[in-house]
């Protein structure tokens, strides 16, 4: 069974061992936190997390592998020919990746370390392992690898917009517009629940920087380094704001903006909120929202 | 010159399954540690620990901070605990604190507010009741 687009090499290349290892483990974590992010934020997984045992952990790890393998089958996050008990291994790998996704997410919200028992970051860790190791297993599926965009049927619409990115501002507008739609489907998914308001008061103030960093190094790999359809193109667009690191922070902007927006719009902030509050929201808010907008931008 | 290992796998792909496994088992290996912990541990174990050193007096009363640490084998859904105030081994004054939700060996800090001073008087926490999740 060869898992992978039509037409395209198998991996490893020969001489790009390492290379197209990173590239498959930097495609897998981006599809992970665009599937697992949004559980990631929400709050009564923490506290789930918090309660279980670590018998009943270790019981979710195993059901979450179990789930993976499945993925892992069907659609896959490595490119080329996979058989037999290397999907064992790639199930494992999504499981390792999926960790160390989430401790990097929970250790910029100051939630692991610092006095923290093991037990709490062990069941944060156990609830939501599943949803981002299967956003891993499917990276295959959910987005497009850049040589998957062989056979381009010129007539359809998104490919006859995709011109425009290079059409200096057009095509710049057109970036920031899909930036936007892509944060605005995921915040007003998150701040109905206003599970924010109870994770905002369970971060250090110290964290917030840490927690925006994390949000451009996401942002940066999803659209510039995890070989996602386009990338190419990405990296050669001439436009305004079309560098790698100027659209990062342009579209992080636009990802702050949009979370602002909603928050007034649901009424989680107004005028009479402290300015510290709605740093906090916005700035936590703008981390799955940034993800959602450099999927958006995939998306055109 | 490529670097293929046994079966047609790389040694990079090896390194990179080698790092899960690592990574994987020591999850493993912390849920299970903690798992013989928890086993170890007794069944209502809260223990109330006061930083009088740490007091603020505001006017009348005195502001001690403290914390209470679920050293028991299960998380704690709701917990009521009586804080005593001695002078000497006279009560002077109690008060029931209500803590919602407390993890396996998690911490709740708060601020105890008296109006005598534990610079001459002694605090106790005792458990009252517990329940769990």
């Amino acid at each position: 069974m060869r898992v992978g687009p039509r037409g395209s090499p198998a991996r490893p290349r020969p001489g790009r061992e390492w290379s197209d290892e990173v590239d498959d483990a930097v495609r897998g974590l981006a599809s992970g936190f665009l599937i697992g992010v949004p559980v990631v934020f929400t709050v009564d997984s923490w506290w789930l997390g918090d309660q279980i045992s670590p018998v009943d952990a270790l019981t979710l790890l195993a059901f979450s592998y179990v789930l993976t393998l499945a993925a892992v089958y069907w659609a896959g996050f490595r490119h080329g020919l996979r058989r037999g008990w290397e999907y064992f291994g790639d199930a494992l790998e999504a499981i390792a990746l999926a960790i160390l996704a989430l401790v990097a997410v929970f250790w910029s919200l100051g939630q692991f370390g610092d006095g923290q028992p093991p037990s709490i970051a062990l069941g944060r860790i156990a609830v939501a392992v599943a949803p981002v190791s299967l956003g891993i297993a499917i990276a295959n599926h959910l987005l497009a690898r850049d040589t998957s965009h062989i056979d381009l049927d010129l007539g359809d619409t998104s490919n006859v917009r995709a011109g425009w990115r290079n059409d200096g501002w057009r095509g710049t507008a057109f970036e920031l517009a899909a930036s936007a739609a892509g944060a605005l489907f995921l915040c007003v998914t998150i701040v109905p629940v206003d599970d924010l308001s109870s994770i905002a008061t369970e971060v250090p103030a110290r964290n917030f920087p840490f927690v925006i960093l994390l949000s451009l190094l996401v942002t940066y790999s999803v659209v510039f380094a995890a070989g996602f359809a386009g990338e190419a193109n990405r990296h050669a667009a001439t436009g305004p704001l079309q560098s790698p690191f100027a659209e990062t922070i342009t579209a992080y902007i636009i990802a702050l903006l949009v979370s602002l927006a909603v928050l007034w719009f649901f009424g989680r902030v107004d005028a009479q909120t402290a300015v510290f509050a709605i740093y906090t929201k916005a700035v936590l808010l703008a981390f799955p929202a940034s993800i959602a907008a450099a999927a958006g931008r995939l998306a055109v | 010159m490529t670097a293929r290992g046994w079966q047609g796998k790389s040694a990079a792909e090896w390194v990179t399954l080698a790092l899960s496994v690592l990574m994987v088992g020591a999850l493993v290996g912390v849920a299970l540690v903690e798992e013989s912990r928890r086993q170890e541990g007794d069944g209502a174990g809260l223990d109330v620990t006061f930083d009088t050193e740490q007091t603020v007096a505001r006017g009348d009363t005195f502001n001690v901070p403290y914390t209470v640490h679920n050293t028991g084998p299960n998380a704690i859904s709701s917990a009521e605990i009586w804080i005593d105030v001695f002078d000497g081994n006279l009560l002077k004054e109690s008060a029931e604190v209500t803590v919602q939700f407390l993890p396996l060996e998690g911490k709740q800090d708060g601020v105890f507010v008296t109006t005598f001073d534990p610079a001459t008087h002694t605090l106790m926490g005792r458990l009252e009741s517990l329940q769990y999740p």
